[in-house]
């Protein structure tokens, strides 16, 4: 089987940052830590309002890799994801993963990540209301940036 | 020979993270605990990276032990 990459290729989905995904995450791992619950708390170190659990990004990370890459035949052998901003609530968020580094001996693939925070509805309602004169300009920023390495199955 | 041994060891330790590992060239998988099916991918992204050379997966399933390995290394290398 041949890797089906080369370098330089790219992949991009978006996902929402939801409630319904926030809440799905606690009730499963049970992080409650009050940097995630309280908002005083977040407040306190300078936050807008809890800060989403980092490895929520991880979990959409995974829906890339296993769901929307060109091959189902895949494994993830290594990961870093290195947070730059704290991601909220509501955040819509994509990821760009682009083939840098492919070993067709072991049929192994590096790609670089880049999270980006599209829009944040929450920042973009109190700007309009004018609560909020500190608010981003609604560009997208960097939240995270990070490496995977996959082994394409069968491949070797 | 020697020289590409030792660099080929410091890969092995810091990649199976054991500063312990001594190679020799009669050394196989079967001497190293920590040298698996996973790690091995690791272990030859390491060497191809460290050396700038790229194995082909045939040469990697025709070797036998580290002394072949390194073998391939230094016909690349050189």
């Amino acid at each position: 089987m041949q890797i089906p990459f080369a370098i330089g290729d790219t992949f991009e989905r978006e996902f929402d940052l939801s409630q319904r995904v926030y809440d799905g995450f606690i009730d499963l791992f049970n992080d409650r830590n009050p940097l995630h619950t309280d908002r005083a708390f977040a407040a306190a170190f300078g936050f807008d309002n809890v800060v989403a659990h980092g490895n929520i990004l991880n979990g959409f990370l995974s829906y890339l890799i296993g769901e929307a890459i060109p091959t189902k035949d895949v494994i993830i052998h290594s990961q870093t994801i290195n947070y730059k901003q704290p991601a909220y609530i509501g955040d819509r968020v994509s990821i760009k993963a682009v083939v840098s580094e492919i070993y067709e001996s072991v049929g192994a693939v590096v790609l670089n990540l880049k999270f980006m925070r599209q829009s944040r509805p929450e920042r973009e309602r109190e700007r309009e209301t004018g609560s909020d004169a500190a608010a981003p300009n609604g560009k997208p920023e960097i939240i995270a940036s990070g490496k995977i390495q996959i082994g394409i199955l069968g491949a070797k | 020979m020697s020289q590409t041994i030792n660099e080929v060891q410091a890969i092995f330790r810091s990649t199976l993270d054991n500063d312990e590992i001594t190679l020799s060239s009669e050394t196989t998988a079967n001497d190293i605990e920590e040298w698996d099916s996973l790690s091995h991918i690791q272990l030859i992204i390491a060497i191809e990276k460290h050396f700038k050379i790229k194995f082909t997966s045939k040469e990697i399933v025709t070797w036998k032990n580290v002394g072949e390995m390194i073998d391939c290394i230094n016909g690349k290398a050189a």
